[in-house]
């Protein structure tokens, strides 16, 4: 009787060791696990990258036109890569201050059978704009640079402001053509 | 018997339906007529070419005060040979030819080709007696000016503390018509109060006065003053010029606007001790006016000084005189 009760309190030890030790490598490999996650955590920005481009940004200050190198999301169609450039040259440059309107969005961009690429932008572009012909010049000018050198396939842009064609920005040049001819030198 | 009876009446219906007038497009094309426009000793001519000389002979031309009315027998299409140095318009058979009174026309109808020329003659220039001016005095020319004050309305252009571009602008526009008046010269303002108005409409009113000078009135940030005025190199063929036709008339002006920009450039280096930047750009109130013309950028510390700001209107006297309509 008393060797039957020794065998059963071993095998029950025996028992609870093996269940100790499933237990024990389940806690262990799921822990390595949450670990390798973290490893693997910083792939995410290399990822992310993949989707960024690198464009040149002509943003208008102090009477001259700045280019800044900028990361934008990489887009498939003209239209969208258009937009995220129209929308980061809203946005101003990174550093330092610009004479590009405040509070100004981009509404929407179309691109013509005629070549020419149609951005539909805000009020805020001409209601907040403040300056001479040469400033006005300028923040044309710098849109359409920064369009035309980083998006191909187009042979124009024109501006519409809240959906409609509007005679000037600020009062001292035509914006109601497509811009390329309307911005020759100024000597 | 009813069915052939049937198929009568409706080629009766029929005929009748393409004999009542407007039921049918007519087939007519508008008359294409060639215009001609130049430039002579004491008068402009205007030439309309046609194909037959019974159009020509049906044209009947009326003169109003500051129009010539050309009523063609039919809708026409005009092709211009030559630009027309006049602000024109096209309605149906109606041709407009605004000028700027008074004027005299003399019209004949030629034949081989057949053709109509319209003569506008402008009254003969009186012979008028110099008198001797005093040393240091201005002498004015007479000139018919177009003052433009900048901006207006809902555009209120540069905001500077107090300083409203719109308002600042018209402010020495009309002191400077009151000089020009006190003077006894022709003076109009593009706008006499705060109102919107386009650079198309601008340079339209200039053109409807028959300017012989424009002076467009601006401010800017910068510490100078900047006159612009026309580029006038040749325009390449997919130029603004060609593409839109409508930066034309300053071509033919752009050696006396630089004249005139000089002129002012002087006058407000002498006044104010300031350096004037003179520069070049497609302005296109500039670029539509057919005289001399300018645009003039004030700088905002200039305008928002009283004193300095009342300078301004004797110093532009200054740059009209020593311009001199050359």
């Amino acid at each position: 009787m008393a060797a039957n009760k020794k065998k059963f309190i071993w095998i029950s030890v025996l028992v609870i060791l093996f269940a100790g030790g499933i237990a024990g490598g389940y806690f262990y490999f799921s822990k390595g696990s949450v670990l390798r996650q973290i490893v693997q955590t910083p792939q995410q920005p290399d990822s992310q990258d993949q989707d960024l481009t690198s464009v040149r940004m002509y943003y208008p200050s102090e009477g001259r036109l700045v280019m800044e190198e900028r990361r934008v999301k990489k887009q498939a169609s003209v239209v969208a890569s258009a937009e995220e450039i129209a929308g980061a040259y809203l946005n101003g440059p990174s550093r330092g201050s610009s004479d590009v309107p405040q509070g100004a969005r981009v509404l929407g961009v179309y691109s013509g059978n005629d070549g020419v690429l149609y951005i539909d932008i805000s009020d805020e572009f001409r209601k907040n704009f403040q300056g001479d012909a040469m400033a006005e010049y300028l923040l044309l000018k710098g849109l359409y640079e920064s369009i035309i050198s980083n998006v191909s396939g187009i042979d124009d842009v024109k501006l519409l402001i809240e959906g409609k064609e509007i005679e000037s920005i600020g009062g001292h040049l035509f914006a109601m053509y497509p811009l390329k001819n309307m911005l020759t030198e100024v000597k | 018997m009813t069915t052939k009876a049937g198929f009568i009446l409706l080629g009766l219906l029929l005929l009748a339906t393409s004999a009542w007038p407007g039921t049918v497009p007519s087939a007519e094309a508008n008359k294409e007529i060639i215009v001609r426009a130049s430039k002579h000793e004491g008068f402009n001519r205007v030439v309309f070419e046609a194909t037959d000389d019974a159009f020509i002979k049906a044209t009947v031309v009326t003169t109003l005060q500051n129009q010539i009315i050309i009523r063609f027998p039919s809708n026409v299409e005009l092709k211009a040979q030559t630009r027309i140095e006049m602000a024109t318009s096209l309605k149906n058979n109606t041709y407009t030819i605004n000028v700027n009174p008074p004027f005299k026309v003399k019209v004949s109808q030629l034949s081989t080709p057949p053709r109509l020329s319209v003569d506008i003659i402008p009254p003969a220039k009186t012979e008028t007696v110099k008198t001797p001016v005093p040393e240091g005095a201005m002498t004015l020319p007479n000139l018919r000016i177009v003052l433009d004050p900048g901006h207006g309305g809902y555009d209120l252009g540069i905001v500077a503390g107090d300083l409203r571009e719109k308002d600042a602008t018209l402010s020495v526009a009309r002191a400077l018509e009151t000089a020009l008046i006190k003077k006894g010269r022709s003076v109009y303002l593009t706008r006499k109060a705060d109102q919107y108005l386009s650079l198309t409409d601008r340079a339209l009113f200039a053109n409807q006065k028959a300017a012989e000078l424009f002076i467009s009135i601006h401010v800017t940030n910068s510490g100078n003053f900047i006159i612009y005025t026309f580029p006038g190199e040749a325009p390449s063929p997919d130029s603004v010029d060609e593409t839109y036709g409508m930066m034309t008339r300053q071509r033919a002006y752009v050696e006396k606007s630089k004249a005139l920009a000089e002129s002012f450039g002087k006058a407000l280096t002498d006044e104010f001790k300031k350096d004037v930047e003179l520069r070049k750009m497609e302005l296109p109130v500039l670029g539509s006016v057919g005289a001399p013309a300018i645009m003039v950028e004030v700088p905002v510390a200039v305008m928002s000084d009283s004193v300095t700001k009342a300078k301004l209107s004797e110093t532009f006297l200054k740059g009209i005189a020593a311009y001199g309509g050359q």
